[in-house]
């Protein structure tokens, strides 16, 4: 997906807006999320290790980061399936960008996609939880 | 004062105790709210509300040793709520009930009082396998702290087995205390407390039962059981949170210390030295709870008022349409509810589908319940399960809730494993 990494972080982050926002139901959102996990690899077993588990979240989630060239790329993991397909989500914005990037930019989508108000506090712990650990990443391979 | 009592049929009975519950006619994501999740707390009758809003408004002022009339105002709020909980509990004596923060509150109070004075190194404590983290962490804590070790009994689906493992477990483990749940917060089993007691009472090992889900669903007689202990919350019982009870039979009032130290719980004291009050006193250090005591008290009255009996009755009426509805749901189990006795609480799982995404899915639906693992870890671990839903009724509950919450729950597994 050559185009998908030329472009920006920004402009990446307004597409999973835009996809986001098209349904005005919040079921049909939560379809769109499962629908994510659903199609996402996910990481095999033998990867889901216990030092990539996000704390914080209610299921499980792994999230693992690679440096490949300059870039990042993250997959990720969820014994549940919507975290799994919010999780696939995100690693899919963040992933072919250097940490340079990724440190510098401000995310909105969890605002301006009504995440942040429909989802209790808790499941948006997850969900900040999550981005944490990608600039977490982010910094440790910047620095590395 | 009677609510509802002359009303029927049922439905139209139920429509009645319903409208003095505030909440229930909200909406969550646009739809009527189904709360199924009352194990984890009841919603409140209006005049619990009020009552705590009255206390606030009018009597609001500090209880015991006060010379005014607000302050006497609150006492006697106060110590009548002791009164009706005495009674609702069939504890022979006033003093017999303690307040506190809460069941987790009543049972830590327990464990470091016992710890003071009862409890020494090597002694069994003998806890049944199904108990919240809340009966089992504080004594887990005395285990490393003081080295008394714990003993599980298995609880089986028949009664009679029940019984027959705790003779067992008595004459080999020889425990020093028995502290069991009166019901299960994760399957509803109910344990036959009454059968056990009587056990206990042969083998003279005194016994704490956990209450928190029991006396919500029971009307229950500690003085006629014989229990040494009993603890509960209130905000599960209709009352306001914060508050909860601890029952001590009076005969241990002498040799269980004070576990909180402080004002209100002392007799006379010197730069030096001190004395401390009689029971209840001696186990309340300071300020209590007094709104969430007015709270408390309005509950058991609400109760009596609806004739809290034909609303348990109807609940468990209630808990067998759902176990019938909730086994016609593809893809699921229940846990238990194979012929034991249950109080209205159900946990499914679908092996397939994990549980935090079933309740998501079931919260858009509107459908109130709680997904994971109740604090019941050690007995989840043991079945293999990380955790369930837990679908919880209460005596406001419908059954066209109760099939509405088996329709959200097909719904979900169907987009989710769809
Ligand atoms: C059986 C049981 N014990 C103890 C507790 C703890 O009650 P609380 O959190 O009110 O202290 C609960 C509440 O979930 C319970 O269900």
């Amino acid at each position: 997906m050559p185009e998908v990494q030329r472009m920006g972080l920004a402009e990446k982050e307004q597409q999973l807006i835009d996809d986001l926002n098209m349904f005005d139901e919040w079921m049909d959102k939560y379809q769109f999320i499962i629908d994510m996990g659903k199609e996402s690899e996910g990481l095999p077993d033998a990867e889901k290790t216990d030092d990539l588990l996000v704390k914080g979240c209610q299921s499980r989630v792994w999230l693992k980061a690679e440096k490949v060239g300059d870039v990042l790329v993250f997959r990720s993991d969820s014994d549940a399936i919507i975290p799994k397909g919010i999780a696939a989500m995100i690693a899919r914005l963040y992933s072919g960008h250097t940490p340079e990037e990724i440190l510098a930019f401000r995310p909105t989508f969890v605002e301006k996609t009504g995440l942040a108000q429909h989802l209790t506090p808790t499941r948006a712990n997850g969900l900040s939880a999550i981005l944490k650990r990608i600039q977490q990443y982010a910094l440790a391979y910047k620095t590395a | 004062m009677s609510y509802c009592v002359d009303i029927s049929p049922l439905d139209k009975r139920v429509e009645c105790w319903r409208s003095h519950f505030p909440q229930l006619r909200r909406k969550v994501h646009g739809r009527p709210l189904v709360y199924l999740d009352n194990a984890a707390t009841s919603l409140k009758p209006r005049d619990v509300i009020e009552a705590v809003q009255q206390y606030y408004l009018r009597d609001n002022a500090n209880v015991h040793r006060a010379n005014h009339a607000l302050g006497h105002a609150s006492t006697t709020v106060y110590e009548d709520a002791r009164k009706a909980v005495a009674q609702l509990i069939g504890a022979a004596a006033t003093q017999e009930i303690i307040f506190t923060g809460g069941t987790t509150d009543s049972i830590n109070a327990l464990a470091t009082a016992l710890s003071k004075s009862y409890l020494q190194r090597g002694d069994v404590v003998l806890l049944s396998e199904l108990e919240h983290h809340s009966n089992i962490v504080p004594w887990l804590e005395l285990s490393q702290r003081m080295g008394i070790q714990l003993v599980y009994l298995p609880i089986a689906e028949d009664d009679d087995r029940v019984v027959k493992a705790l003779e067992e477990h008595i004459e080999r483990h020889r425990p020093r205390l028995l502290a069991v749940t009166h019901a299960s917060n994760l399957t509803g089993r109910v344990l036959p407390i009454e059968r056990m007691a009587e056990v206990a009472r042969q083998y003279e090992v005194p016994m704490m039962v956990d209450g928190a889900q029991g006396v919500v669903h029971h009307r229950i007689d500690v003085a006629k059981l014989g229990l040494d202990f009993y603890a509960f919350s209130s905000h599960k019982l209709y009352g306001p949170m914060g508050i909860g009870v601890l029952y001590i039979r009076k005969k241990w009032h002498d040799v269980l210390p004070p576990f909180r130290f402080g004002g209100g719980m002392i007799d006379e004291v010197d730069y030096q030295s001190v004395s401390y009050a009689q029971a209840p006193y001696k186990y309340e250090a300071g300020t209590p709870h007094v709104a969430g005591a007015a709270g408390l008290l309005a509950a058991v009255r609400f109760l009596e008022s609806i004739h809290w009996e034909e609303g348990l009755a109807y609940e468990q009426q209630l808990l067998r349409v759902a176990v019938d509805t909730l086994r016609k749901v593809d893809g699921i189990r229940l846990l238990g509810h194979e012929g034991g006795q249950y109080d209205p609480i159900v946990s499914v799982y679908a092996p397939k589908v994990h549980h935090y995404d079933l309740a998501v899915l079931m919260d858009q639906m509107g459908v109130a319940v709680r997904a994971g693992h109740h604090c019941v870890q050690p007995y989840l671990k043991k079945l293999g399960l990380k955790g369930t839903v837990r679908i919880s009724l209460a005596f406001y509950n419908t059954e066209e809730e109760v099939e509405y919450c088996a329709d959200a729950l097909k719904r979900s597994i169907q987009i989710l494993t769809g």
